[in-house]
């Protein structure tokens, strides 16, 4: 950890430094980046996250149609930006528990075994952000970052697709992960969002256990304030059962105060 | 033929490739006919050709032991580990070696399933007994089971044998009508499984002839007629196979034969609804077509004269075997048949190694004295 922080610091440094320093344009949209909202801007997803931005630097999250089942709450802190080049992290934290609990049952619909309650335990994630304009309203980002989850006991592991790497770090010391992602307008009231993740998971009895989830997403300015967005999420997993590939549509409505 | 891949061809089959795990996104189905898996053990012991075959059928219960389990009624027990695995699978091994069949039939065998700690059970069994070679037809795969924890499941039907097998087919049983779509798309797919045995093991046995093998595991739940249905399949596709040479048909029917005193209300009946399969009473000629046709391991005299000795099933580990549900067929001789119920009958006890207890016996070609 200490590592990590070490060798983001010139980059820290780099950024907070650099002449070119301004007032950041705050991002509309613009999920998987370093940009925060502009300040006091919240914007209401129905299947994504919703964010409100606090101030220019400070954007916070949560997703309220799982708020109930997955109670969470998401940070991104913008620490530097040169209006070109953006350094953000983010923080997670989410107590899985009641979710946890709703799956564990019998007959359909129970994707863990009742002979198994699960523990109590949350999952935490930080993640640095870099993101980089590569031309007036596109944007680059690299993402590195890592999920623990501190918990009273190992619980039978959750390998359902999607789900799989979101809750492995209850089953292991540590899930790093990498991911990109680029956005950008398309064509008028169109823009586009790329996103591409690989977590390492450190399975006892998964050697070699990854998960690499990527996203493609189109989405449609109605208005200002109304954006709607279709995407395809696809996963390339090695399963304890096996190297699989699964993948879903998904539609998503928005809308911005 | 040649097919070049032009590119309408090659954007159909990304297209389709694409499209497959939309529509069957935990992959649980199967084609109607599709080659079987093959499999070998991992030190290959030579086999001389036999004057007989020794024949075995094991239901092994996935290595579950006498685990109680939630489907079974008698527990709660969804999921295993490794070394509850082992440790049965172990038991099963040895129960082989001591039989040392030169084929044998085995019913659900998990080769990749969560409930069985993702043990390829039929690698073991090739690792650890003088069986080289296996074919292998899934009856229930899925990459997930959303139901009672399962998770994945990859559980189905094998042909075990010394010697290699070939043309090896899994043939798609017909599935329950009386389960709802999305219960169906997860429930058991079973099948018909064909192989032939290589010629090097007949030299002795039966010259210039095949021997063809065929594996089922029958519906056992359902109330439908499925289960009759696939009795008949099986019976057919043993006519069409002894038009290619001697055939062996065995499997767990799920039925009962002919003459079978007690039909319902076993004493160690649990379950009530799903995985209710206690009365057999309307069942009682099902079998009756197999059993004029061919040679049973245990002869039907023999076993209407005493129901006792040949009974191979309980769900209880408590209990003792109260009903015959395992078999082997043949057009060949069939003799010394023998369901292995214990020490007294078969060497060693086998109530602890799975809710079947085997069954075995000894074919000899048709022209053989």
């Amino acid at each position: 950890m200490r590592a990590w922080l070490k060798a983001m610091l010139p980059v820290v440094g780099l950024l907070a430094h650099s002449p070119a320093r301004a007032e950041a344009p705050s991002s509309h949209w613009l999920d998987h980046s370093a940009l925060t909202l502009a300040p006091k801007r919240l914007e209401v997803g129905l299947f994504s996250q919703s964010a409100y931005a606090i101030n220019d630097r400070v954007q916070i999250s949560t997703h309220p149609l799982w708020f109930f089942a997955l109670p969470q709450a998401h940070a991104k802190v913008r620490w530097a930006t040169n209006g070109c080049l953006y350094f953000s992290t983010s923080h997670s934290l989410e107590y899985p528990w009641p979710f946890l609990r709703l799956v564990t049952k019998e007959g359909t619909g129970g994707l863990l075994p009742p002979t198994d309650p699960p523990p109590q335990s949350l999952l935490i994630e930080n993640a640095g952000l870099l993101s980089a304009r590569l031309a007036p309203g596109h944007w680059l980002t690299a993402e590195l970052g890592f999920s623990v989850g501190p918990r009273t006991k190992t619980p039978v592991l959750l390998d359902f697709p999607f789900l799989y790497q979101r809750f492995a770090a209850l089953n292991s010391a540590i899930v790093p992960h990498a991911a990109v992602s680029a956005n950008g307008p398309v064509d008028g009231a169109f823009d586009y969002m790329v996103y591409s993740r690989y977590s390492r998971l450190f399975l006892p009895d998964t050697p070699g256990a990854f998960a690499w989830e990527s996203e493609v997403e189109l989405g449609w300015s109605v208005t200002p304030r109304v954006r709607v967005g279709a995407s395809a999420r696809a996963e390339v997993a090695r399963f304890p059962v096996g190297l699989r590939w699964h993948w879903f549509p998904l539609a998503d409505v928005r809308i911005a105060w | 033929m040649e097919w070049p891949l032009t590119r309408g061809r090659l954007l159909a089959l990304a297209t389709s490739s694409l499209l497959q795990p939309a529509c069957d996104p935990f992959e649980t189905g199967f084609a109607p006919d599709e080659p079987a898996e093959y499999f070998k053990a991992r030190n290959v012991e030579q086999a001389s050709p036999p004057q007989t075959l020794q024949l075995m059928d094991y239901n092994v219960k996935f290595g579950g032991g006498r685990i109680d389990f939630f489907f079974d009624c008698h527990g709660d027990r969804v999921l295993m580990s490794r070394e509850e695995v082992e440790h049965n699978m172990a038991g099963l091994a040895k129960k082989i070696r001591q039989v040392d069949p030169d084929v044998l039939f085995i019913e659900e065998v998990d080769v990749n399933s969560k409930r069985a700690a993702f043990v390829n059970e039929l690698q073991y069994l090739l690792d650890h007994t003088r069986l080289n070679y296996a074919v292998y037809g899934s009856q229930w795969r899925a990459d997930f089971v959303p139901s009672d924890g399962l998770g994945a499941v990859d559980s189905g039907n094998a042909i075990l044998a010394k010697f290699p097998l070939h043309d090896a087919h899994r043939l798609a049983l017909p599935l329950r009508t009386d389960l709802s779509g999305i219960e169906r798309y997860f429930y058991l797919h079973r099948n018909l499984l064909v192989a032939r045995l290589d010629d090097a093991a007949l030299t002795e046995f039966a010259p210039g002839k095949e021997l063809w093998l065929l594996g089922t595991h029958a519906e056992a739940y359902a109330k439908d007629g499925t289960k009759k249905r696939h009795i008949e399949l099986f019976t057919e596709r043993m006519k069409l196979l002894a038009k290619q040479g001697i055939v062996v048909g065995s499997g767990d029917m799920n039925a009962l034969p002919p003459g079978t005193l007690k039909t319902s209300h076993f004493d160690d009946s649990a379950c009530v609804g799903d995985y209710e399969a206690d009365d057999y009473s309307a069942e009682g000629d099902w079998l009756e077509p197999l059993y004029e046709r061919y040679q049973e391991a245990i002869p039907l005299a023999d076993y209407e004269a005493d129901n006792a000795p040949y009974l191979s099933h309980t769900t209880s580990k408590d209990g003792f075997w109260n009903r015959r549900l395992d078999y082997i067929f043949s057009t060949g001789t069939l003799t010394e048949g023998l369901v292995h119920q214990d020490k007294a009958h078969g060497g060693m006890e086998t109530m602890p190694l799975s809710d079947h207890a085997p069954l075995s016996a000894v074919l000899s070609s048709p022209e053989a004295p």
